[in-house]
């Protein structure tokens, strides 16, 4: 870690990579189809960009930090502490909301007829995605490759910062423990509110 | 041949359809929101019916009772949607090769060079389609859905889009194209000239069922019922009670005059004295007398009536007169019965801005009567 610029970087791009994996199907999936468990999927989605950063790294800090849930991870063979591996984490779901809300609603504004034409001209539904559908939403997709790359960027060196300065207290994962469950409350009243709009 | 059998269930539309048409071109014909382009995205294979069976050729595109459901890629046809959709981030050139991705490259690139060639859009070749004339793209997306040399040719209001004096000289393009294709095309339009001037045999849509299916002529001349004549916009739907019909011809009673009719309803059996009959005169079918020579030919002097024009419509090159007739019973809710189609010469001539009162006359053959259900 002798330049921790680099390292910064390297972690956000590696954030925005998988990021870009998960939330390209994600996006045309939210933007083109509907399906049950949509609305609280798209809250859930929203979370990371609702919270402040800061907050995402105490609760990071404080949640994994609490006994229960550290003997949880444990078990699972995870280490307890914030290190670059769960900073990482941290940061792609910052950069995957950011992606996701970029790339979906241009996804939602490709003309459904053009796929329809392709259809009829003989593609499959994976070729017509990467010869119509992509292309024409390449816009908010490399808008989303940007915004996300950004956005991963600032939790990586806020939630570096934040595991460095705070090691974990009894009071910090009561914090974290009670985060959480408020994000869960809200994931589950924003989606009950999102129906009621729509 | 094309047999088509659909039958598609939404909450407060449903599709029941079933026709089939020889190889040339159907239109599909009716009011928006009769199931036309609906039709066309089953036969497409965008759609999947809930019953029913596509058969082209003997080719089984959809059948329900077999679960076959043929993807689109499968089903080898061309499609014209409404405003072409054509792709606006590829060039012309790769508009029209999209379909032929199973084609080698060599290959594919002469048949691009070709259709370039034949539709004439040498110059457009390496445009994006937003920079195209109205013609061109028509000719691309002609070009692309032709390219893989379909079997069967869908266009959906292929010029709807477009504005009058542009539409009348791409419609004859169209129309030539079409002719040239030589397999089944199938033209949805709500547009009765554009049916007439396209197809050889019209299938008449309303409100998701067919109300009438044959030739060209066979529709236009002889609608099968008051519905289809409705349908087809045929002015001066009447009615009236039959006196006497035979072989010679059936007398009608309307409005207090008394009607010649030249023959009885096409395929269905002559009415009966008594029998309410629909019946409908062509506005170009109906004269007016002329003043100065009426009453010394005879010939003419069937089917007359007495009335007055109470309004008339600039249709651009012609006249549509409104005329109320005087005679028993009420005249109906719109104020008048009969609409006369004149040209604006004979408009000029007759002064019919001044003179009002008309004795009007209609040939026996142009009382074409509809069958009663």
């Amino acid at each position: 870690m002798t330049e921790p610029a680099a390292f910064l970087f390297s972690l956000a791009g590696v954030a925005t990579a998988l990021a870009l994996v998960f939330g390209l199907p994600l996006a045309w999936l939210l933007g083109r189809h509907s399906f049950p468990g949509k609305a609280p999927l798209q809250a859930a989605l929203l979370l990371p960009l609702v919270l402040p950063a800061t907050l995402i790294g105490y609760c990071a800090v404080g949640f994994a930090g609490h006994p229960w849930v550290a003997a949880a991870l444990g078990w699972l063979g995870l280490a307890p502490v914030l290190d670059w591996r769960m900073a990482i984490g941290i940061a792609w779901a910052g950069a995957l909301a950011m992606f996701v809300r970029s790339a979906e609603g241009e996804f939602a504004r490709v003309d459904r007829r053009l796929e329809a034409a392709a259809r009829t001209l003989g593609r499959s539904e994976w070729s017509l995605f990467w010869a119509v559908t992509l292309p024409l939403a390449w816009r908010g997709v490399a808008a989303g490759v940007a915004l996300a790359f950004c956005r991963a960027l600032g939790e990586i060196a806020l939630t570096l910062l934040v595991a460095r300065a705070l090691p974990p207290t009894p009071a910090l994962s009561a914090l974290g423990v009670l985060a959480v469950g408020c994000a869960a409350f809200l994931v589950l009243s924003t989606s009950r509110l999102t129906r009621a709009v729509s | 041949m094309l047999r088509v059998e659909l039958l598609k269930h939404f909450p407060g539309f449903t599709l029941d359809v079933e026709w089939s048409a020889p190889a040339g071109v159907v239109a599909l014909f009716g009011p928006s929101g009769a199931g036309k382009t609906l039709t066309l995205e089953c036969l497409a294979g965008l759609i999947r019916p809930d019953g029913g069976r596509v058969d082209l050729h003997g080719r089984e595109l959809y059948d329900s009772v077999r679960g076959v459901h043929r993807p689109p890629r499968d089903r080898r046809l061309g499609t014209v949607f409404q405003g072409y959709a054509l792709f606006p981030h590829l060039t012309v050139e790769e508009n029209l090769g999209f379909g032929l991705d199973r084609m080698s490259r060599p290959a594919r690139r002469q048949r691009v060079a070709e259709l370039v060639e034949r539709l004439r859009l040498g110059d457009a070749r390496r445009l994006k389609p937003a920079t195209l004339s109205g013609g061109q793209q028509q000719r691309v997306a002609l070009g692309r859905a032709l390219a893989s040399d379909p079997e069967l040719l869908l266009l959906d209001e292929p010029l709807a889009a477009l504005d009058s004096p542009l539409r009348r000289s791409l419609r004859d393009e169209l129309a030539g194209m079409l002719r040239g294709f030589g397999k089944t095309a199938v033209v949805v339009t709500h547009d009765l000239a554009e049916a007439c001037q396209l197809a050889d045999h019209i299938v008449v849509y309303d409100r998701g069922r067919v109300v009438q299916a044959g030739t060209k002529d066979a529709v236009l001349s002889r609608p099968a019922s008051a519905n289809v004549a409705a349908a087809l916009g045929v002015r001066n739907v009447l009615e009236g009670v039959v006196l006497n019909a035979g072989a010679e011809g059936i007398q009608l009673v309307w409005r207090g005059y008394l009607l010649v009719a030249a023959r009885g309803p096409s395929g269905s059996p002559l009415p009966t004295p008594g029998d309410r009959v629909p019946f409908f005169i062509r506005p170009e079918h109906v004269r007016l007398m002329r003043k100065d020579r009426y009453g010394t030919g005879g010939e003419r002097q069937t089917n007359l009536v007495r009335g007055t024009l109470v309004g008339e419509v600039d249709m651009g090159a012609a006249f549509t007169l409104r005329f109320a007739v005087e005679g028993e019973g009420a005249p109906p809710a719109r104020g008048y019965d009969l609409e006369i189609a004149v040209p604006k010469l004979v408009h000029e001539k007759l002064c019919l801005h001044y003179d009002r009162r008309w004795t009007v006359s209609v040939q026996p053959s142009a009382v074409e009567l509809l069958p009663t259900a």
